[in-house]
């Protein structure tokens, strides 16, 4: 009996459309995720916390750090249980930087996601040499020791962390004419007023976690369409050589250390930036927001979705963020309910939700 | 950074540190030896520590301690001790045997990834925490005093001069060459003749030594040499770190002999050494691995009593710390060698102390850290390599 699986049923009616409906169909998913907050649904309402700063947190935020984490973890098998460091520097850059010098928002930006590269390169350069568990183990101290650094130095804060974190600056619109039509009787319906008034800026501010929710699924966008690129090209299949057996990827001449580390860059790029974000969305941030458990909770995004599959670490992400939301009516119990969900999910589909697709290999035994 | 506390205080850093790394290497074990059988981080194995503990906070709960009386005679205390250690160490091994069934027997089967199974031993620890958490009302559950913290030994203080630590190092000369003979390694043997001739030395064995030349008296460097560089305050051992120690070299002792002399010891060894070969030779390996997780649930049982005896405390999430510092000392002696742990955990434990005492406590898991990593890269199969098939006797 075929199983059914939504990710081969997908891709067959992805392999049969044309470049017009592919644009079409991406256009209209990424205007509904846009218009995701604006939607006042109680199906997908979270009970007892406002669904707009659910979505930003933990949901948006968790599929960012969980793309991120799939370059490593899913795309070149590097498990990483320290991934929570670069979001924690990433938070801590942007933090101590808008404290001390008078760059906003915007220009710490591109410093997070350089100290956090910087990180990946210092941590890189001589864990890559090793594999497996004493990888992992590695790389969980490094998330460890960045945690208990920030709580033993003074100067950025201790164990009380830093508040009166500054938000994004102000995005100016370029000025946008007002469209309004008055509701036209159609004579079996009325068709509804429709008044569009574009603000003449976006503003951050701290009640409103809406346009963090826009930022945040801008960058994300971004940063799928480059780690498509780049999996369609010669680190992808550099990834892929390496993950599946790295020896022989190393024999074929492939530079493991080379791509290894980039995977592993990139990851800490894109954890920086989350980190700087979710620091200018929450405005003062401490130590203990950045434990084991937010590095083991992002790696469970990851693997539940299904590794290397960029849409399935996103659904893996989104409904681990969601789920312990929704279960809030479960109050305390929430957490033991999900935990068993954890387990019974695995043991139904071990590969993850929607496991990246194999590609045929020529005499591939079965193991 | 003041290194002297190391010196000054020695000797009670040191008995701590066994303790403490007689604590870490029971659980461990554990580690180790579903790693050997699995190639899998048991990553719930810190909730069957947690799971332990209160197991000996509910048995000594249904006695009516309310932690205020006086500690128990020791026959009495033994008992109990006997009794609470008995219940944990059957609570958290058949806890561990069915989370064996429960979380990764079906992922084995299919043949999954084993990030599979660390995602389900994740929920599995996340399930097992909340619901301690919920049963104990997120407060910190204390146990109470059954033996006396009164010092029951005392080690008293020396003075450091030059002129021992040269003895020590002579003496440790023919020591080392005594352990070659008995065929140790090279690096152990080196190790345990210092400590040997170290300990034997400063416990005060000689503790007025002086150091003299024939006929200049009032030589500088005469005066150098026995001037005390550091003066030992000192040590006081209670009875419980006693109960620690030995308690734990007579569980080392057995679980040694069940290695290494048992059929079961032989399966385990043969299904972490090659899983198909075992099987064709009739082991049966699903039995075997539950008896490895038995095993390891037994001792992390047997070591949460301990940690309850000598912390007296016990909270929820109480097996994150002892977990990362037990999978830590697994990693550090080679994960999957039964006696790379044991060496890794006390190692661990002794390095605990001490930097926690020269660069405070908060500090230590850092330290702890930077040694692994650095160990990592010099020599990655850890410290005693990683087989377990290696490690016969």
């Amino acid at each position: 009996m075929a199983k059914f699986n939504a990710r081969d049923r997908f891709g067959d009616w992805w392999d049969q459309t044309n470049p017009a409906q592919r644009t079409v169909f991406r256009i209209v998913i990424i205007a509904l995720f846009y218009a995701l907050p604006l939607l006042n649904n109680p199906v997908i309402d979270t009970p007892e916390t406002s669904f707009m700063s659910v979505l930003f947190y933990p949901l948006i935020m968790f599929s960012l750090m969980a793309v991120g984490l799939n370059v490593v973890v899913g795309k070149s098998g590097i498990l990483d249980l320290g991934y929570v460091a670069f979001f924690a520097i990433g938070a801590y850059t942007h933090a101590v930087m808008s404290a001390h010098t008078s760059l906003n928002f915007w220009e710490i930006l591109p410093f997070a996601m350089g100290f956090a590269m910087l990180a990946g390169v210092i941590l890189g350069l001589p864990a890559l040499r090793l594999r497996g568990d004493y990888l992992a183990i590695i790389t969980l101290g490094f998330g460890e020791i960045v945690r208990i650094v920030a709580i033993n130095t003074p100067a950025i804060g201790g164990a009380a962390g830093l508040t009166g974190i500054p938000g994004p600056t102000s995005i100016l619109l370029p000025p946008f004419p007002t469209i309004s039509v008055g509701s036209v009787d159609l004579g079996i319906f009325t068709t509804p007023r429709l008044h569009l008034d574009l603000p003449s800026k976006i503003e951050f501010s701290v009640m409103d976690p809406r346009p963090y929710y826009w930022l945040t699924l801008t960058i994300l966008c971004l940063i799928i369409w480059g780690v498509l690129r780049l999996t369609h090209r010669k680190p992808g299949r550099a990834w892929e050589a390496i993950r599946e057996d790295e020896d022989v990827a190393e024999f074929m001449g492939v530079a493991t250390l080379k791509y290894k580390l980039w995977a592993f860059i990139i990851g800490g790029a894109v954890g920086g930036i989350a980190g700087a974000i979710y620091a200018s969305q929450i405005r003062s941030i401490q130590p203990e927001l950045f434990t084991l458990n937010l590095s083991i909770m992002i790696l469970a995004c990851v693997v539940f979705g299904g590794m290397g599959n960029i849409w399935g670490v996103i659904l893996g992400a989104v409904l681990l963020g969601y789920i312990p939301e929704k279960l809030r009516f479960l109050s305390d119990y929430r957490i033991i309910f999900f935990g068993l969900l954890m387990v019974v999910m695995m043991n139904i589909r071990p590969n993850g939700l929607m496991p990246r697709k194999k590609r045929e290999k020529i005499g591939e035994k079965v193991a | 950074m003041d290194f002297s506390i190391i010196f000054s205080d020695f000797w009670s850093l040191t008995i701590d540190g066994f303790v403490v790394g007689a604590i870490i290497a029971l659980v461990s074990l554990g580690y180790t030896l579903v790693y050997g059988v699995l190639r899998l981080i048991n990553f719930a194995h810190s909730e069957i520590f947690m799971i332990g503990t209160m197991t000996c906070y509910i048995v000594i709960q249904q006695f009516g301690f309310t932690g205020y009386e006086d500690p128990l005679p020791l026959w009495k205390f033994a008992s109990l001790f006997i009794l609470f250690g008995l219940t944990a160490a059957i609570v958290s091994g058949v806890a561990a045997v069915l989370l064996e069934i429960v979380a990764y027997r079906r992922l084995r089967v299919l043949g999954a990834s084993r990030l599979s199974s660390l995602i389900s031993a994740i929920g599995a620890s996340f399930f097992l925490v909340e619901v301690a958490r919920k049963l104990s009302d997120s407060k910190n559950l204390d146990f109470p005093r059954l033996i006396s913290k009164e010092p029951f030994l005392t080690l008293t203080g020396y003075d450091l001069t030059p002129a021992k630590i040269l003895l020590v190092l002579v003496a440790s000369i023919p020591l080392f060459f005594i352990f070659r003979a008995l065929k140790m390694k090279a690096i152990i043997a080196v190790i345990s003749s210092f400590v040997t001739s170290a300990v034997v030395i400063t416990l005060g064995v000689l503790p007025n030594f002086n150091f003299t030349l024939p006929g200049s008296k009032s030589s500088s460097i005469v005066k150098w040499f026995n001037d005390p560089l550091v003066t030992s305050s000192d040590a006081y051992v209670t009875a419980d770190r006693i109960l620690v120690m030995i308690g734990a070299g007579v569980i080392f002792f057995i679980l040694n002999r069940v290695i290494n002399h048992t059929k079961l010891g032989l399966g385990i060894r043969a299904v972490s050494q090659d899983e198909r070969t075992s099987i064709l030779m009739g082991v049966n390996v699903n039995r075997i691995i539950s008896y490895t997780f038995l095993l390891g649930g037994v001792l992390a049982g047997l070591g949460s009593a301990f940690y309850m005896v000598f912390y007296e405390t016990t909270k929820a999430n109480v097996g994150f710390l002892i977990g990362i510092s037990a999978f830590t000392a697994a990693v550090l002696g080679g994960i999957g060698n039964v006696k790379g742990a044991l060496y890794g955990s006390f190692a661990l434990g002794l390095f605990q102390q001490y930097t926690s005492a020269v660069l405070g406590y908060n500090w230590k898991d850092v330290v702890t850290f930077v040694i692994l990593v650095f160990v990592l890269l010099v020599k990655p199969t850890g410290l005693f390599g990683e087989a377990l098939q290696k490690a016969r006797v």
